[in-house]
């Protein structure tokens, strides 16, 4: 069997030999050997989050019968394209794909759509709609209306807030951040004394907030775009021996936010499920090799508010 | 399903955020206030199951019902409402800040792929809740006095659970004085 493992910028590869017995639309996977590898390209596997997704995807597919490789593009959208070219040129027969920039990545997916090769969004939208074959993406917007109705019965209708927005060019940021908007804007007493990208990173949010504290240290809360700038926030807070003053909220539903949250660390997450968008969209991919063709082009995923009342029912990345 | 039970809202055509007219589609189906009510009381789950809908995956379900009432008591975010053929059962329509998108899914009207974009939908609910807030409730709040007779229509997230208060809290789209 040809394992994948040659191509560049494999991480991690799943090459299996097909169980026709394991596929859920009730038939084997296609034989043609083209048809039976599925590609798995993730944005970024430095967020156990993305891990998680492209794990799920990954281990679905094989269950399905599929050989699966997963291409992590590390935030780039070079190392994304180059990947495209791979897999292309290589035979893959559908890609799951979680992408790095909603616009930019479109022209990748076109070119895979060219060669032949469906494409499965996860998680991060592409801005077309004649591109890809199906998209199931959280219901951010929504997730973020929750948490910003939680945010002012937490903060309260006056007080001074900083946001961290995620990367730019990903549509997520910009829908959890109007959401989030949607409601605090209507409560003028809230002021945002600062709204920079900390690109859903970690360390990226650590050094963004300490230097965000030195002009502005008498916020009342940080609102993060993910969980990950969330605890890099809450870091940076605690190093600043603000901690106890100031509340974080997060998004993402990630283990360690969770347990944050239950802690009293974090104010609030919002659970999103990566397991049932990474799962649903292997499932279609089987579903359009066996013939399947009529799919919704978005499928919203539901969202959760994890705060400290609920927060035992949450966990592993999704409910326990 | 039971003639009564249901019926259809006028049909009017719809525009396309380019402009284009993408003419009639079939009416949404709403419920009325009573069916669900009785519904609700005797079995949330089935009465969810049989008159809301659903969008997406495990995403929120929305009751989008019509009824009549009279009004029992105003307050500062909500009119409660006593609706005609109960027994006295009251609902909430609701009149304070709007958000989300209770309204936009609520009705069914609107499908998420008829639009470029997550974010151009998005922005439609924001749009929504601004037309009901600026044209739905003013007259609402303003002839909406104990005693008061009224016809409504409007959406609600199914409730988890039925507490002391009114049975469900419409964000109303329509609401006329008799």
């Amino acid at each position: 069997m040809a394992c994948a493992s040659l191509v560049a910028g494999l991480i991690l590869g799943g090459c299996k030999r097909a169980d026709p017995s394991a596929s859920a639309a009730g038939g084997p996977p296609p034989k043609d050997s083209k048809a039976r590898r599925v590609a798995v390209v993730v944005s970024t596997l430095n967020n156990p989050w993305f891990v998680v997704l492209a794990e799920t995807a990954r281990d679905r597919a094989k269950e399905l019968g599929y050989e699966v490789t997963i291409f992590d593009s590390q935030n780039d959208p070079a190392k994304e394209s180059a990947h495209f070219d791979n897999l292309v040129s290589s035979g893959y027969g559908a890609v799951l794909f979680n992408c790095t920039d909603a616009s930019g990545s479109i022209a990748n997916v076109r070119r895979a759509k060219a060669a032949g090769i469906p494409v499965f969004c996860m998680d991060r939208e592409i801005t077309a709609n004649d591109a890809a074959v199906s998209q199931i993406l959280s219901d951010n917007y929504t997730g973020c209306v929750a948490l910003g109705q939680y945010f002012v019965a937490q903060v309260g209708e006056t007080g001074r807030y900083i946001e961290l927005l995620g990367l730019v060019a990903d549509t997520n940021t910009w829908n959890r951040s109007k959401g989030f908007h949607s409601v605090v804007d209507r409560y003028p007493g809230l002021k945002m004394v600062a709204q920079q990208s900390a690109e859903f990173d970690r360390s990226k949010a650590l050094e963004v907030l300490e230097a965000l504290l030195q002009s502005h240290p008498d916020i009342n809360a940080v609102f993060c775009g993910n969980d990950a700038m969330a605890m890099g926030a809450y870091q940076a807070l605690l190093a600043a021996q603000k901690a106890d003053k100031v509340k974080v909220f997060g998004f993402d539903g990630a283990d360690d936010a969770v347990k944050a949250v239950a802690e009293g660390k974090i104010a609030a997450t919002v659970m999103q499920f990566p397991k049932l968008m990474a799962r649903t969209a292997a499932e279609n991919a089987d579903k359009y090799f066996k013939g399947e063709r009529n799919f919704p082009h978005r499928t919203p995923v539901a969202v959760e508010l994890v705060t400290r009342d609920n927060v035992a029912k949450y966990g592993n990345y999704g409910r326990r | 399903m039971a003639a009564d039970e249901v019926g259809r809202v006028s049909d009017p055509p719809i525009v396309h955020p380019t402009g284009e007219k993408a003419g009639r589609r079939p009416a949404p189906l709403f419920a009325a206030a009573p069916i669900v009510i009785s519904a609700l009381l005797r079995d949330p789950g089935a009465a969810a199951k049989q008159h809301a809908h659903h969008v997406g995956i495990g995403g929120t379900a929305y009751y989008f019902v019509r009824g009549a009432g009279r009004v029992v008591s105003t307050g500062k975010n909500e009119i409660v409402v006593a609706v005609d053929g109960t027994d006295g059962v009251q609902i909430a329509l609701r009149t304070g800040p709007l958000f989300g998108n209770t309204v936009r899914d609520g009705t069914g009207l609107l499908n998420v792929n008829e639009f470029p974009g997550l974010a151009e939908f998005n922005a439609l609910s924001a749009a929504i809740n601004r037309l009901v807030e600026t044209r739905v409730l003013p007259p609402l709040r303003e002839h909406a006095v104990v005693g008061a007779a009224l016809e409504f229509a409007g959406c609600t997230e199914v409730p988890d659970a039925i507490g002391a208060g009114p049975v469900l809290s419409l964000v109303p789209v329509s609401a006329e004085f008799r």
